[in-house]
Order: structure tokens, then C-alpha cells, then sequence
């Protein structure tokens, strides 16, 4: 264990020195600070679903304490029965995936032995943990005590073998006939965070169960990884290609590797269609974009110059017409999520369309890996214009930057991954397909991100915080991990302009790549780039439950009565009498304005008042008050007046009622009620004729 | 099927005053729940510059900004308000269907001297118990079989989940609502033709109406079907016309707006010609095959059929 320390205290000084030295060139870090080390062989028994598996896995301690323990995730066992804490709180309150397991294809993992350098066996001291919930049947958390500490700064290595049983297909992972998809498979070591890494006060493990509504959180390093199974099947995984043997009993042994990832999965099905194209940053970008981009960020030309990546596309037979729309949005994601926020760091991306019966597989990320998911009723006009492919392969692209680059914890904080996603994802479909039409585009019906989104929104939902454990939403987990961020960040890009918002991503995304943030991280970035303490803006968007809605509630014209009476004047008191020629342009209008504030979410509005043949004047306010009242006496009457006329709340609840008009209006109302007159008056004529 | 049809359309075109009162009844009818619902869309709209853009179409956004503070549900008892006049026009559906008939049934003894109203009311009040009872009897043997071919379909359908020929599992998805939809077609033409037979022959008992159009509809399966299927079929078209107008075309202007208003209630009294016509060529159909048990009659207005083994003279 000595040698172990020396020698993993000198890589450790190294990795920092070069990453010191990478920083100071490049504000992207080259690489990430490499925790973990995993060499893994596997081979698959397609007849009984089951891995066999040798892994050894090396540690490095990044805290300035000793480590006496270490945690593993074991998450096949979230399906080997129905009391696991993942199978109780989807049959309770319904997860992102299926409720149920199908055909008793239960699965699970076990770890058969787990051996230290010097031989010694720790698996038997292996106890399941259940921090989370305290279920004693799940077992999807496993601690292993040491016999020795792990010095800071030095390394432990464990080989440990493990056999599984897939589950049929469920939340991600499993087999649907002769399709595999192969992730959470093999034990993974948790996150040691030291003190100071997202507000920890003490170093300690992270690691929490699988739970119905939470992804995942790991560390970087290295992985390596040999499947062997049967010779028929084209597979796919995280990582480069490095090598495929072939064997004499019909099998085939594919070797992967990556540098810096934090998880590794595969595929396989000998249905696969593979395509193999690339991303060129040369052609693929034009100079403008890169131009524009620059600017935008505020970066160097050299800076946002992205690299080529090399696309590989399995794509099953039935779905092949779609093939280019999969190749075209993935590369439309590279471009832009890489100008964005930094370039794409690895050379492949494996995308992959699951096979019909392995829906449950689709719209899933992992490192350099991502599943797709489409019908063959979308391979034609006009449904060709549901952009399901589209938005799912740029959304789970999408992740390898807020997941897999910005390796945030999905457990804790969801909305940096899912939410930073749900925004970025927008920003990069509407710049590629249209605002108006990047969700759909099909005859008759356009929709797009903005409308998707804020349909999403109302005020009667359960009022819950952005930033909770992705397990305690009683509901509305999707509301407020994806939409909700989305809406939000929308608000800061047109509070802070686009420009600056552009600059604040891209500076967190390079302060933070190849590390773990928590929000007060974000925060921390967006006020020092734009300049401005935004910690009211995320108090309560994020970390608040109010509801954001202003509305003009009343507007009202009035004439002001001319003046009458005994006056006094400078000759003492003279009686004055309303002019008769009051009609005649003198007359004064009183207009009358009253703006509420109808949440509790305090944000700083401008209203805009137009007067009859007047331009458009704006006041501000800053919104504090429960209701604000304008009143103007002028030779011009009111004819409407708005609140936010900008639209800079996009988060706003309500926007119909952001806008009052004097004199009603009712085109709108008589054109919508005779349609409903025409839809019952066919109801009752199929009915009673 | 082709002469019936023809047949229909013009004894439609005689009639128009039939069609006339299926789109008036109609059109009252769904103005119970179309007035709450203008009031509700004024108060929410008229002031709200916003909601201008429901003039260019259909806003989600805008529908549900409108129901956003609306504890009490607005959108849902419109909905069941409007379910209350759709129910009373089944109900109603015993009285319209009965009058229609009588009104196009023919007469042997040469012109109906009685006025058409008279003749439509008569045949309305005549046959509405009997027509009520073969509303809700064939509409629970429909329910009934539905109802089993459902649970058969989600027996199949089980294994189809599986599948990995993704086109299987699609006619899996597709399944229930075809075999719903063939279900109505049977279940509205055999309504129809023991309508026509309570009429013929005067009868009381929605049982042996049905008695006879069962077997009827199944000797004669193309004909009488497509008799009802077809213009069934054209009602849907201009129904699905006249529902893309508003969502799909803008209209700023009130001559716009009005001029859609008219173009919708002109589709649906197209459909109540159609309708007209549809009742006028079973009418002819089944005449021709004996409905009333007695010789073959035509309706008013048309040549006498040609006696059995001749030629007929209506091509």
C-alpha cells in the first residue's frame, strides 16, 4: 500500500502541473482530473442475458484526508425485484420510464469477489447501503471498508469479478430480444467530493440509490473495456474502437477505450446498420459562424475553433429512411453546443436507434454514447415534420456537455444537467430549424420551443423548488428539472441580453468542464460576467416557489370635470362655470392604470402606456409592491397599456394578461365561440340526425 | 346502390325544407352551449390585445393563459354543457329520424295531401317511443360488442407489445380503434334501416325491427352499407372542412369573420341535405327489396318499380 502512495503522489503533482499548464494556453482544460481507472472483460450470454465480468479499478483519493471506505453503485439490482427504492417510487409516483416490469425479466448484479493487490478478499465485508430512504431491500449501494486507509493524494487498486443478469429492457438498460443496451452494468466506485467541492464543509462520499427520477454521478478517468459475445452482432460503446478479435467458438472480442469520461455503456444488436460519418469542423462550420460565435462569446477565434469528430450511426433497418435526419441534428448539436460553450474533446460519438421492442432504451445518454428513438410512421411527409429525432438527438447530445463534461450531480442538483439541456437543446433546434417550427412542422401546425415550454407553466402547480433531490418531488419532477430551467434561463438571457447571457455559459462551461459545480457555482458565474448580483434572481427562481405574474388588472379613461365654483383669486373670490366648449379639444382625460403584481416572484418591469395618437411611452417599476396605479390627466386618452412589453419574463405564468386595451375588442371572442357553435352543432348532427 | 343514391340526392333537392329543419334544429340546439361559451371567451378576450392572435388561429398558449386562474374549471362544464344538448339530440335523434322518414316514405295512393310539417310531426310524434327503444337497444348490443371485440383485441394485442417487427406493433395500436369504427358504421346502418321498417310497416316493436334489419343488412352488406357508409363519409369531409376554417385561415376583419360564420353554417346544412338524401336512398333500397313485407314501393314522386322479372325503368 506504501508503493502504491509514493508513486500515485507523483502522478497526482504531474496531472495538476499539466493541467496548470494546459489552463494557462487554453481557458477549455485539456483533460480531467482522472479519479478512476477501469479495465474491464466481459463477455455476454445471449441465451441467459447474463455478463461475466472481470474489472480492476484504480482510485486516487483527491481529498487532503485518508479514506477508509468505498462506495459502489450496483445499479442492476434497482431491477431485481419489486422493492428496490427504484421499482417502489416508480409504482408510487411513476418515474421517466416504464412502470412495470415486463415478462419477469427481472435482472441483477453480485459481486463475486473483490480482491485488493495483495489478494486479500474485502467483498465479504461488502454491506448494501440505503442513505436515501433506508429500504433494507435495495441494494443498489454497496460500502466496502478498507483494511487500510487511502492516503491523500495516493491510489488503491481492487480486481474485482461480478456476474449480471439484464434485465428485460427498463429505464435505460437491458435487452429486448436480440437488442442490448448495456449501461449501469458493471460496479462503479461513487464520487469522493473533498471539502470545498460544491459547498462540502468535510470531504466525504456522495453516493446516493437508484432512484426512479434521478440519473447519475460518477468520477472521471479512464476507461478500457473488452466484450466478447457472439460474432453476429455490430456493436457500439463509449469510446474509440481499439481493437476486435475473433474467435474460434463464433464469438468476437471488441475492445473501447476513452480517456476522461465518468461511465462507460454499450450496445449491441445484429440488426444494426452502421454508418459512419464525420464532423468537419472545416466544412461543416462556415467562417461566419465562427466569426459570430467569437464575438458572441467573447473569445478568440483559436479559442472556439472546434475539431473533427468521427460519427458513428447504428441505426436499425426499418428506421434507415431517417438516418440523414439523425446525421444532420447531431451534427447542427456538435456545432453548436461546441461554438457555444466549448469544443466537443473527444473523437467519436456513437449514436444509436433502438430497435422497436427497446423503447425503454431510447433518449439515454453516456460518455461519447447516446440512443435516439424514432417510429417508421416518421419516416415520410408529413409526419416527417414531428421533429422526434431531431429533438432527441440534439437534447441527449446535448448532455455530453451538462453531464458528461460538466459532470454535475444529477442526484442532488437535476436542473444543471437536465435543465442547462433543456435550454441549450432549445437555443441550438431553433437556431437550426426555425424558432417558430423546431418541434413540429407539419402541415397546418407549427410549434416551437418557447410555445412548448411556457405551455408547460401555470400557476395552480404544486409549488416546488428547482433545486431539490430529484427524488423528493412528490410530482412535476420533468416541470421543474427541464421546463422550469428552461423558462428561467430564458428569463436571465433577456434580462442580461444575449450577448452576455452567451458569456456566461460559455464561462461556466470552461470554469467548470472536467468537474463537479453545484448551482451556487452558476450563480457565482453569472453575476461576475455580467456584472450584476443576481442572487435575487435566483433566490427565487431557483431556490424559491413563488410564481411570477404581472398583469394590468385595470385601465380606465375618464373625462376630468372642468373646474367650478367660487375660486379664490387675486381679486378675491370669483365664481368660475364650466365651459360650454369643453368638447371642443380642451377637455382633459383621466387615465387610470393599475398593474398587480399577482405572484410572489419580485422582478423589476417597464409598462408601456399608449395614448391616442401618441408613440408608445414607458414607465418602470420595480415591482415590489403588491399593485401599482398610474394615473394620467391629459389632453389624449389611454388605449392599452402592458407590462414587461418585452417579454423579458418569460418565466411569467401568464402573458395573456399582460396586456389591457381600453375599449374591448371582441373579433377574437365572436370568431372562436361560432367555431364552437359549428363543433357542437356536428357533435349533435352525427348524434341525433 | 348507385340509383338509391341518386335516387336520395334528389329527392333532397325536392325537400329542401327537411334539410332546412335538421340544420335549425341543429343549430338551435348548439347554441345552448355555444352562448356560455362566448360569454366566457368575451370576458377573457375582449380587453386582452393578446388574444388578437387567435384571429391568425389556434394558440395554445393563449387557450391555457385563459384557463390559468380558472379554479372552477371553466373549459370543463363547457364541455359538459355542450354534452347536454349533444345528449338530448340522441334523444331528439328518435323524433328527427322519424319525421324524415315519414316525410319521404311513399305513398301508394299518389301524393301526400297533407302539409309537410304536418307529415314530418305526425311521423315524429308516431314513432318516437319505438325509435328510442331501437336507439338504446342497438346502442347497447354495439356497446356490448365492442366491449368484446376490445378484450379480444387486448388479448392479441399483449403478444404484439413484444414484437420486434415494429409495423405489427403499430396494427396493434391500430387495431382497437379500426374495429371501433367498423362497429359504428354496422351499428348506424342497421339503426337506420329498422327505422325504415318501423315506418313501412307501421310497427311498435323495436325487436322485430331489428329482427328484420339485422338479417337485411347482412343479405345485403355492400348496398345497404355503402348507402350509409358513402354519404356518411362525405358528412365527415365537410365536417372536417368546415373545422380547419377557423383554426387555419385568418380573418381580421368582421366580414371575415361573418363570412366564415356562414361558409361553416352552409357546410352543415350541405350535411343535413346529405342526410336527407341518405334516408331517401334506403328508403328506395329497401322499398325495392320489400321493407314494409308487401310489394316493392318507391318514394313520392318517383316512377312506380316495374312489376317482378321486368326491368326497371329508373336507371
Amino acid at each position: 500500500m506504501k508503493a502504491h502512495r509514493v508513486r500515485s503522489g507523483a502522478l497526482a503533482l504531474a496531472a495538476v502541473l499539466a493541467m496548470a499548464v494546459t489552463a494557462a494556453a487554453d481557458p477549455l482544460p485539456g483533460r480531467s482530473p482522472r479519479i478512476v481507472d477501469y479495465r474491464i472483460d466481459v463477455s455476454l450470454d445471449t441465451g441467459e442475458k447474463t455478463l461475466q465480468g472481470q474489472q480492476h479499478v484504480t482510485w486516487r483519493n483527491p481529498s487532503a484526508e485518508p479514506v477508509a471506505d468505498l462506495w459502489f453503485h450496483l445499479y442492476l439490482n434497482a431491477f431485481s425485484n419489486s422493492e428496490s427504492t427504484f421499482m417502489r417510487e416508480t409504482r408510487q409516483s411513476g418515474g421517466v420510464r416504464a412502470s412495470a416490469m415486463s415478462d419477469q425479466g427481472w435482472g441483477r448484479i453480485d459481486v463475486t469477489s473483490m480482491r485488493l493487490a495483495d489478494g486479500t478478499d474485502i467483498a465479504p465485508a461488502m454491506t448494501f447501503e440505503a442513505p436515501d430512504d433506508g429500504n433494507r431491500e435495495d441494494r443498489t449501494l454497496a460500502r466496502v471498508p478498507l483494511p487500510v486507509a487511502v492516503a491523500p493524494g495516493g491510489t488503491i487498486a481492487l480486481d474485482i469479478t461480478f456476474t449480471a443478469r439484464l434485465p428485460r429492457v427498463m429505464a435505460r438498460t437491458g435487452y429486448a430480444g436480440d437488442f442490448y443496451f448495456v449501461g449501469q452494468w458493471f460496479p462503479k466506485l461513487a464520487v469522493y467530493e473533498p471539502a470545498g467541492v460544491r459547498g462540502r464543509g468535510a470531504g466525504g462520499w456522495n453516493a446516493h440509490q437508484f432512484h426512479a427520477t434521478s440519473e447519475f454521478y460518477a468520477d472521471f478517468g479512464r476507461y478500457d473495456v473488452s466484450i466478447r459475445l457472439p460474432s453476429r452482432f455490430i456493436v457500439g460503446a463509449t469510446g474509440r474502437r481499439t481493437g476486435v478479435t475473433t474467435h474460434e467458438d463464433g464469438t468476437t472480442t471488441h475492445t473501447f477505450a476513452q480517456d476522461d469520461v465518468h461511465d462507460f455503456a454499450w450496445t449491441a444488436d445484429p440488426r444494426f446498420i452502421e454508418q459512419v460519418h464525420t464532423f468537419s469542423a472545416s466544412r461543416d462550420v462556415t467562417p461566419e459562424e465562427y466569426a459570430g460565435t467569437a464575438r458572441l462569446v467573447g473569445r478568440s477565434l483559436d479559442e472556439v475553433k472546434l475539431t473533427d469528430v468521427e460519427i458513428r450511426l447504428l441505426v436499425q433497418p426499418i428506421h434507415l429512411p431517417q438516418a440523414s435526419r439523425y446525421i444532420e441534428s447531431v451534427k447542427a448539436a456538435i456545432k453548436w453546443f461546441g461554438l457555444w460553450y466549448g469544443r466537443y474533446p473527444y473523437a467519436t460519438l456513437t449514436v444509436v436507434d433502438p430497435a422497436p421492442e427497446g423503447g425503454e432504451a431510447g433518449g439515454m445518454e453516456y460518455p461519447t454514447i447516446i440512443t435516439g428513438g424514432t417510429s417508421f410512421v416518421l419516416n415520410r411527409w408529413p409526419l416527417a415534420g414531428l421533429r422526434v429525432v431531431e429533438q432527441v438527438t440534439v437534447h441527449e447530445f446535448g448532455h455530453q456537455f451538462w453531464y458528461g463534461l460538466v459532470a454535475s450531480n444529477e442526484f442532488e442538483e437535476a436542473w444543471l444537467d437536465e435543465g442547462f439541456n433543456s435550454f441549450s437543446t432549445a437555443e441550438a433546434l431553433d437556431r437550426t430549424y426555425g424558432a417558430d417550427r423546431s418541434v413540429v412542422d407539419i402541415p397546418g401546425m407549427r410549434l416551437g420551443t418557447l410555445t412548448l415550454a411556457r405551455m408547460q407553466n401555470a400557476p395552480r402547480l404544486l409549488p416546488q423548488r428547482v433545486r431539490q433531490l430529484a427524488w423528493s418531488y412528490p410530482e412535476g419532477y420533468g416541470f421543474h428539472t427541464y421546463t422550469k430551467p428552461e423558462l428561467l434561463l430564458r428569463t436571465l438571457q433577456r434580462l442580461l441580453g444575449e450577448e452576455t447571457m452567451a458569456r456566461v455559459m460559455r464561462t461556466y462551461h470552461e470554469r467548470w468542464r472536467f468537474r463537479h459545480p453545484s448551482s451556487d457555482d452558476f450563480y457565482a458565474v453569472a453575476s461576475e460576467v455580467s456584472g450584476r448580483d443576481l442572487t435575487w434572481f435566483f433566490r427565487q427562481a431557483v431556490e424559491g416557489i413563488e410564481v411570477l405574474d404581472y398583469e394590468v388588472s385595470r385601465v380606465s379613461v375618464r373625462r376630468v370635470p372642468a373646474r367650478e365654483g367660487w375660486f379664490e383669486g387675486p381679486e378675491g373670490a370669483a365664481l368660475e362655470k364650466a365651459s360650454e366648449d369643453d368638447a371642443a379639444g380642451t377637455t382633459t382625460w383621466r387615465s387610470t392604470i393599475v398593474v398587480r403584481r399577482r405572484g410572489g416572484f419580485v422582478f423589476p418591469v417597464q409598462i408601456a402606456l399608449k395614448f391616442e395618437g401618441m408613440p408608445e411611452e414607458r414607465v418602470s417599476w420595480d415591482g415590489r409592491d403588491p399593485f401599482t396605479q398610474l394615473v394620467f390627466d391629459r389632453s389624449e386618452r389611454l388605449e392599452w397599456a402592458e407590462v414587461d412589453p418585452d417579454r423579458t419574463m418569460v418565466l411569467d405564468v401568464d402573458w395573456l394578461n399582460n396586456a389591457r386595451r381600453v375599449t374591448p375588442d371582441t373579433r377574437a371572442a365572436a370568431r372562436w365561440t361560432s367555431h364552437w357553435w359549428f363543433l357542437v352543432q356536428q357533435a349533435i348532427a352525427a348524434i341525433g340526425w | 346502390m348507385l340509383r338509391s343514391l341518386t335516387t336520395g340526392a334528389r329527392t333532397a333537392l325536392r325537400e329542401p325544407w327537411l334539410a332546412a329543419l335538421l340544420w335549425a334544429w341543429s343549430a338551435a340546439l348548439a347554441l345552448a352551449a355555444a352562448l356560455p361559451a362566448g360569454v366566457w371567451l368575451s370576458r377573457g378576450l375582449a380587453f386582452r390585445p393578446r388574444g388578437d392572435v387567435l384571429l391568425d388561429g389556434f394558440s395554445w398558449n393563449v387557450f391555457k393563459e385563459l384557463t390559468h386562474y380558472d379554479a372552477s374549471s371553466v373549459v370543463a362544464l363547457l364541455g359538459w354543457a355542450a354534452l347536454g344538448p349533444i345528449a338530448l339530440s340522441a334523444v331528439a335523434g328518435a323524433l328527427v329520424n322519424g319525421g324524415t322518414i315519414e316525410a319521404i316514405w311513399p305513398r301508394q295512393q299518389g301524393p301526400d295531401p297533407r302539409p309537410r310539417l304536418h307529415r314530418f310531426f305526425r311521423g315524429a310524434g308516431r314513432f318516437f317511443l319505438v325509435n328510442l327503444r331501437l336507439l338504446v337497444l342497438s346502442g347497447l348490443a354495439a356497446l356490448i360488442l365492442v366491449l368484446t371485440l376490445q378484450a379480444a383485441i387486448s388479448v392479441l394485442s399483449r403478444g404484439l407489445d413484444d414484437t420486434q417487427v415494429e409495423l405489427l406493433g403499430w396494427a396493434g395500436l391500430l387495431l382497437s380503434p379500426v374495429v371501433t369504427g367498423c362497429v359504428a358504421i354496422l351499428w348506424g346502418t342497421v339503426l337506420d334501416f329498422a327505422r325504415l321498417r318501423v315506418v313501412a310497416t307501421d310497427g311498435r316493436s323495436a325487436v322485430a325491427a331489428l329482427r328484420w334489419a339485422l338479417p337485411f343488412v347482412a343479405r345485403h352488406p355492400a348496398g345497404t352499407v355503402g348507402i350509409w357508409a358513402v354519404p356518411s363519409l362525405l358528412r365527415l369531409g365537410l365536417a372536417l372542412a368546415g373545422a380547419m376554417l377557423v383554426p387555419y385561415v385568418p380573418a381580421h376583419g368582421w366580414g371575415v369573420i361573418l363570412a366564415t360564420v356562414v361558409t361553416q353554417q352552409l357546410l352543415v346544412l350541405i350535411g343535413a341535405f346529405v342526410r336527407v338524401g341518405t334516408v331517401a336512398a334506403e328508403v328506395r333500397y329497401a322499398s325495392e327489396r320489400g321493407v314494409a313485407g308487401t310489394a316493392p314501393s318507391v318514394p313520392a314522386g318517383e316512377p312506380e318499380p316495374p312489376p317482378d322479372g321486368a326491368e326497371s325503368p329508373v336507371s
